[in-house]
């Protein structure tokens, strides 16, 4: 596999390569797909909010470690 | 003899156009700061639960922090363990580990140019032992 997937600029890792692309949308995809799914359940915007952060901040991170893992070229 | 000078005059002396030493020492700040971009969104994730509570204090004076850490905890026994004891421990390890790295492979460096280096990791571990302190209080 050819590294890097992904470039770091400050506190985020922006996609650097094709597969890079397609996880920094499957995690925004999820995102969106968490989103709706408690806007359909809560009974506020505060509340829609609240929660949606809490997940928003779970899939940073996760997506951070895929992130960091991949993110330097691999010496020989 | 002649021919023997001017190879000797065309010769050059080897040269390292970049020294192994000073690769080292960017290759620990770059794994430093990517380890501090990790630490941040990790430690996020407790601090954004501390923030709701102290927020939800604010307009419930009746509730404290320390008691709603209690009940998310009797709820989600799990999630709490590793947002507030697992993923701390891991930041404080991985800062201490790359502030021990920056220090070796920098010789004996000046302390204030050391702290100038560092004081992201060491915010990211004071901010870990904060989170740690408030969940076990």
């Amino acid at each position: 596999m050819k590294f890097p997937w992904f470039r770091r600029f400050g506190i985020f890792f922006m996609p650097y390569s094709i597969i890079g692309w397609i996880l920094f949308a499957a995690g925004l995809i999820y995102a969106v797909n968490v989103f709706i799914d408690i806007d359909s359940r809560s009974h506020s915007v505060s509340d829609t909010l609240i929660n949606f952060v809490f997940n928003l901040l779970i899939i940073g991170g996760i997506y951070t470690i895929i992130a960091v893992l991949t993110s330097r070229e691999i010496r020989k | 003899m002649d021919n023997f000078e001017e190879k000797l005059s065309s010769m050059s002396k080897p040269e390292v156009s970049e020294l192994r030493h000073q690769e080292m020492i960017s290759s620990a700040l770059i794994k430093a700061k990517d380890r501090t971009a990790l630490s941040f969104w990790w430690i996020s994730i407790p601090l954004y639960l501390i923030a709701m509570l102290v927020m939800k204090t604010f307009y419930m004076p009746e509730s404290a922090v320390t008691a709603g850490i209690r009940d998310f905890s009797q709820g989600n026994m799990f999630t709490a363990i590793v947002f507030f004891i697992l993923a701390p421990a891991a930041v404080i390890i991985m800062n201490l580990l790359s502030i021990r790295k920056i220090y070796y492979v920098s010789g004996n460096p000046k302390p204030q140019k050391f702290l100038k280096t560092v004081i992201i990791n060491l915010i990211m571990i004071i901010l870990s032992v904060f989170v740690i302190i408030i969940f076990l209080i």
